[in-house]
């Protein structure tokens, strides 16, 4: 019984490895000067353009740094953490550990779990080491705490997903640098996939008519924008029966607006919310964040199905239980997401 | 007795190659079993399935009279497993790899620190304990590999190729470990290709062939089984028809051939005065099938010396064994 209080061996052995040296130190204290920078060159922008003669407001300041910090970030975890995981299995079969490790009693769930669980402790680490970073935006105002709160679980929802995705590729190839390659393919399909699907859709839309795709929702770069924009249009939800993309009406453009990033590609194709035509109560804006927080853990349990299956030395297909709880886990998740989106008649 | 071993009909194809063709295999405890075979013979295949990382196409394993459950859990708990190429991660020290597999096992805190202290002093390697597992030689991460293998004292041992690039000092101190390792009450398995030692170490042989087994049992009776004979090969000095009449007379002794003798030829024109002592010295050698035991043998050797026969040396040729691998893998 007390075996199953111990640590995850997995992630004894990774964190023994990676947090030893100086190497980790030296990251974060690169991503965090990195990070600073980003800040600081934000504040010269607004001072420039307020020695200009533009009327710039302390909260404008705030949701300029928001905006930046929270993109930047998202940035680095979608293309850290498959760095990450992509050789989270396929290296242990390189470096020839495979065997070793599926001899022992523990079970593929558990080798996964460890896998992702150490490799997200290292993104978890960045990520909360720029929390106060972050929580400078709230000295300047003009971003409310609950969407830094929402920014922060998209970041790590985003984190979850980008890592299963690299742990399924690293079951599936045999070689990390395949997995690797793997695994950013599919984000590069999914990030500019998507942005690329949405323009389509408009420019071969009839003018005039709704043009909003739930395509957006899978792009972590839209869903946090979508975040940002709530940060900085608190009060633009209201939608007109039959307008466009709701971009167009929730955000006004003001180029000394903080939300001048937003001006810019590929940003300004980013919308704020999907337009639900079928809620009893007339047209509303779901704000595109929602669909992610239901979408990425819903992908993040099947990648580690499919996983948990490619990772067994032997009958990897057999059904056993553990498929019946991912599947139960899967349609509570989608049931209760569905519910929360208003999706139910 | 229950076998510590057995396999029955095990059978492993990949697509239409056919790796394994039903082996019956029976390995009782307490021994150390050698398999032997060329590269393909499906020896690694089997060691594999009875460790549980490859699923039989058809067959069973029962290890200890336990059945090997669908997801090789017996096979877990009671197989400590060594590959023939293994990695090490480079980047633990000796203790913190052990201790990964012992977490591994689920042994209990306060178990793993001496059990990884116990496995350093079995495999030598106390020394070594907060060394980086990159810094090891070879030999040494062959020895921690072992160790990995026996973190959960489990009573079967499968190790694949256990020597293969060890040096000559390296392979006497393994050999001695798996010695020590029989005396705990091991049961092992091991592959090699180097036959001689094999011969030294294990107490039973198998030979594998094209997914077949071949031949198995102790030496004597693989080779019994392959066709191989036994030889006496015997240095008389004087004496010589006494040893052709003791052999003759002696039950298991075959045809005597009386080997031509070796010694360089003298020209025709050398003098009795010119010719070396040692020359006429040189002694005759018989050779002969024999299917003795060791005690025949000592009885023989009695025989022979109560006869009168002045002999100068009496060698028992029982590892011919890779003779008939050779033989074996050429047909």
């Amino acid at each position: 019984m007390f075996s199953v209080l111990q640590p995850n061996p997995i992630i004894v052995k990774e964190l023994r490895s990676r947090m030893r040296g100086g190497r980790l130190y030296l990251i974060l204290t690169g991503y965090l000067l990195g990070l600073s920078l980003v800040c600081y060159g934000i504040l010269r922008v607004f001072e420039g353009q307020a020695q200009n003669g533009m009327q710039i407001i302390s909260a404008h300041v705030g949701q300029g740094l928001f905006a930046a910090l929270a993109l930047a970030e998202t940035l680095l975890i979608v293309f850290l953490t498959p760095a990450l995981t992509a050789g989270a299995i396929s290296t242990e079969r390189e470096q020839l550990t495979y065997d070793l490790l599926i001899a022992t009693p523990l079970r593929p769930g558990r080798i996964l779990s460890g896998k992702l669980v150490a490799a997200l402790w290292y993104v978890l680490l960045l990520i909360f080491a720029a929390v106060p970073l972050g929580s400078v935006v709230l000295l300047f105002g003009g971003v409310a705490p609950r969407d830094l709160v929402k920014a922060l679980l998209l970041l790590l929802l985003t984190a979850l997903a980008a890592g299963m995705l690299g742990l399924l590729c690293s079951t599936l190839a045999k070689r990390t640098l395949r997995a690797t390659i793997m695994t950013y393919l599919c984000i590069l399909a999914i990030v500019v996939g998507s942005y690329f699907y949405v323009l389509l859709r408009t420019a071969s839309a009839q003018p005039g008519m709704p043009v909003t795709s739930r395509a957006l929702a899978v792009s972590p770069f839209s869903a946090m924008t979508s975040i940002v924009m709530r940060g900085t249009n608190p009060g633009a939800v209201p939608v007109p029966a039959g307008h466009g993309m709701a971009m167009d009406i929730a955000r006004p453009m003001m180029m000394f607006d903080a939300n001048m990033l937003m001006n810019m590609p590929p940003f300004n194709n980013f919308t704020y919310g999907l337009i639900d035509y079928n809620n009893p109560n007339g047209p509303v804006v779901q704000p595109v964040y929602r669909y992610a927080y239901v979408a990425y853990p819903l992908f993040s349990i099947a990648c580690y199905w499919l996983a948990s299956h490619f990772v067994r030395p032997r009958r990897r297909w057999r059904i056993g239980l553990h498929d019946l709880l991912m599947l139960t886990l899967m349609l509570v998740v989608a049931g209760a997401g569905t519910y929360w989106l208003d999706m139910w008649p | 007795m229950t076998a510590a071993i057995e396999t029955t009909n095990l059978t492993k194809r990949y697509g239409r190659t056919l790796a394994l063709d039903q082996l019956n295999l029976v390995v009782q405890p307490s021994t150390i079993y050698g398999f032997v075979g060329p590269n393909g013979a499906g020896k690694t295949t089997t060691l594999r399935m009875v460790a549980g990382l490859l699923e039989p196409s058809s067959g069973d394993v029962r290890l200890l009279g336990e059945r090997l459950d669908r997801d090789g859990r017996a096979s877990q708990r009671l197989v400590g497993y060594m590959p023939d190429f293994f990695g090490v991660y480079d980047d633990l020290r000796v203790w913190e790899y052990l201790d990964f597999f012992a977490r591994c096992h689920k042994l209990p805190a306060a178990k793993r620190r001496s059990t990884v202290d116990g496995l350093l002093e079995l495999v030598d390697l106390t020394p070594k304990r907060d060394a980086f597992v990159q810094s090891l030689s070879r030999g040494m991460q062959q020895r921690l590999c072992l160790a990995h293998a026996l973190v959960h004292d489990p009573p079967i041992l499968l190790l694949d190729e256990p020597a293969s690039g060890l040096d000559p000092r390296a392979r006497v101190e393994l050999r001695e470990l798996l010695r020590t390792l029989r005396d705990m009450g091991k049961t092992i398995i091991l592959s090699s290709h180097i036959l001689s030692e094999l011969a030294e170490v294990c107490t039973e042989l198998g030979i594998m062939q094209g997914g077949h087994l071949v031949a198995s049992g102790t030496l004597v009776e693989v080779q019994r089984q392959l066709g191989g004979e036994r030889r006496l090969r015997i240095g008389v000095l004087r004496g010589l028809e006494q040893a052709k009449a003791v052999l003759a007379a002696t039950p298991g002794t075959g045809p005597i051939e009386a080997l031509e003798d070796d010694t360089p030829a003298l020209p025709a024109d050398t003098s009795t005065t010119q010719r070396l002592p040692e020359f006429h010295a040189a002694p005759t050698m018989l050779q002969v099938a024999w299917a003795g035991d060791p005690e025949a043998t000592a009885a023989l050797i009695s025989r022979l010396v109560s006869a009168g026969v002045a002999l100068t040396s009496f060698v028992d040729e029982t590892n011919d064994l890779e003779e008939l691998f050779l033989q074996l893998t050429a047909a």
